[in-house]
């Protein structure tokens, strides 16, 4: 459409809204920023109803999700009989924010851990509700706010637990990668998501050359600001990590080691093997102290015992001499 | 209905067919046995021209199927998007006949209220997720397509990966053109694999005229030819007719 139209007005429900500016072109449709009832919306016009409406049914399922991590939540569906033909609309919140990778690279690098946080429990939410997310990208997340949090976009992407994935950008796509298929599961978004940070902490998308282990740790070594999350990245890019949770709860560790580095030993990095990555990282280490008396404790359980078991030999012997 | 198939054809070529007839024919005899023709034209310094694209875009519309111009480095992701929207657009079209039956002319998805049309969206695709898919891949492989070989293979390695992914099934059958003594030869049966793949591509040198026609003819007997018998038997039902 070269000229964004005046007014759309809703052919079911028939509420108007005002064009006021487009506001972009995403995957499935254009966005305008609209006016109604002396507030401002963002409506989503879709190039086709099907697509249009698989999203919709994306989106009422997410509407009661709670978490700090803002979504677009749906005002009106309804259809407009356009000069062209009936296109299929849907009203939403305008989400103003900053795309997450020029965030942390203009102002943020400190909150990338953070803000990482923050995606890996709004996934853990979205997985526990069936859905992934399926086109994670940095594109589609965007900063907001003043302490910053993440908000997300597109619904475009996200597929039903166990299906193939519905949308997807190569440079995040596991089946792309080589490190998998394209069925919907918490790992694929994991997957995704190490990516994206990757791409984020190093201002531009990783592309993949010959082997892509071989590449993602070439990458992520050369990149300083997340070597206390290597191992994390790496689980995550070979899929060990069975959800998000699991993920956040091994990012938050490695993130309390960076920033109190006396108090506790950093991990080294870890080889692949057969324990869950977080329960091997999240085992307790006791303290100093309570070692130390825990050694004597053992040596002296040790001269007990050993001293009971030459009684019983010495008795012996005497039993046979006798 | 969730047991039935899906058929299609997936034509990738990069130039005008110059030899027998107008392969938009065999598309539209496809078209009859319910089975969708899907083109792929390949851009980068190939004849395709203004005649190879209005080709492409005429041999879709006569066989219902879907249809892209791009440049070989974006294969891959055209390829599978093709074909999983041909197979949405199908069990749409499907649908829209039925709703028409049962609720009268001019009651198609579109035409559904909002709320009623999110419900049709999500059986059309629990569908178009469940359904067996047949694919007979036919690769124009005349002698401008040596340098897009490569570009094919893995865009086909794709396909398989993300159909792979489905619920459903999936057959392929690999054909390129010109065949050596025919039209087009057939390199792999009905398979769920496409191992035979990388085999077939690695021995082909890519030779000789763009007979489309006639190998989209020979191809479409086959496919017809290895149908059930059945699928003739009712007209009307005949896209998603099963195996039982």
């Amino acid at each position: 459409m070269p000229n964004p139209p005046l007014v759309i007005r809703g052919k079911w429900r028939g509420k108007e809204y005002r064009v006021l500016r487009e506001l972009g072109r995403g995957t499935g449709g254009i966005v305008y920023e609209v006016s109604h009832a002396q507030r401002n919306f963002a409506l989503k016009v879709g190039h086709d109803s099907f697509t249009l409406t698989s999203e919709i049914n994306v989106l009422k399922l997410l509407q009661k999700a709670e978490g700090t991590v803002l979504g677009p939540s749906l005002y009106d569906v309804d259809d407009w009989v356009s000069p062209s033909g009936v296109r299929s609309f849907y009203v939403m919140n305008v989400i103003k924010g900053v795309p997450v990778h020029h965030y942390v690279r203009n102002q943020g690098e400190e909150w990338l851990p953070v803000l990482v946080m923050q995606l890996l429990g709004f996934l853990d939410q979205l997985h526990k509700r069936g859905y992934v997310f399926g086109d994670l990208k940095p594109e589609h997340l965007l900063v907001t706010g003043s302490p910053p949090r993440l908000v997300w976009f597109d619904a475009g992407g996200m597929t039903p637990i166990g299906r193939a994935v519905k949308e997807y950008t190569e440079l995040y796509d596991r089946g792309y990668w080589q490190m998998g298929d394209r069925r919907a599961n918490p790992e694929y978004d994991l997957f995704s998501t190490s990516l994206m940070i990757l791409h984020m902490a190093q201002g531009k998308p990783v592309t993949l050359q010959q082997d892509p282990l071989t590449t993602f740790i070439h990458q992520m070594e050369r990149t300083p600001l997340l070597t206390p999350y290597r191992t994390v990245l790496k689980n995550a890019f070979l899929g060990r990590y069975p959800s998000a949770q699991a993920m956040k709860k091994d990012w938050f560790i490695a993130w309390q080691k960076d920033r109190f580095p006396g108090k506790t030993r950093r991990a080294p990095f870890s080889q692949p093997g057969n324990t869950s990555p977080s329960r091997r990282t999240t085992a307790n280490k006791p303290k100093k102290g309570w070692r130390l008396l825990v050694k004597v404790f053992k040596i002296i359980l040790f001269l007990i015992l050993s001293s009971f078991l030459s009684l019983l030999a010495a008795l012996y012997l005497i039993y046979q001499v006798l | 209905m969730s047991t039935g198939t899906l058929r299609q054809i997936l034509l990738i070529t990069d130039g005008c067919s110059n030899e027998g007839r107008e392969p938009a024919l065999a598309a539209a005899v496809a078209r009859e046995h319910n089975i969708t023709v899907n083109v792929i034209g390949i851009l980068d310094h190939g004849e395709l021209g203004e005649h190879g694209i209005e080709e492409v875009e005429r041999i879709a519309q006569a066989g219902g199927g879907i249809h892209q111009v791009v440049y070989a480095r974006d294969l891959s992701k055209t390829v599978q998007m093709v074909t999983r929207q041909a197979m949405t657009q199908t069990i749409q079209q499907v649908v829209n006949k039925e709703l028409t039956h049962i609720l009268g002319p001019e009651q198609m998805i579109d035409a559904l209220p909002p709320e009623k049309r999110s419900k049709v969206v999500e059986v059309v695709e629990n569908l178009s997720e469940t359904m067996a898919l047949e694919v007979l891949i036919l690769v124009d492989t005349s002698a401008s397509m040596k340098s897009k070989i490569g570009a094919v293979v893995q865009a086909l390695r794709d396909l398989k990966l993300s159909l792979g992914s489905r619920i459903g099934e999936n057959r392929f059958s690999l054909w390129t053109f010109p065949g050596r003594k025919s039209a087009a030869h057939k390199h792999m049966d009905w398979s769920t694999d496409l191992t035979a793949l990388e085999r077939a591509f690695s021995r082909l040198s890519p030779q000789g005229t763009t007979p489309t026609g006639p190998a989209l003819e020979e191809a479409l007997s086959y496919m017809v030819g290895s149908l059930p018998e059945n699928l003739f038997a009712d007209d009307d039902e005949g896209m998603f007719t099963s195996y039982a």
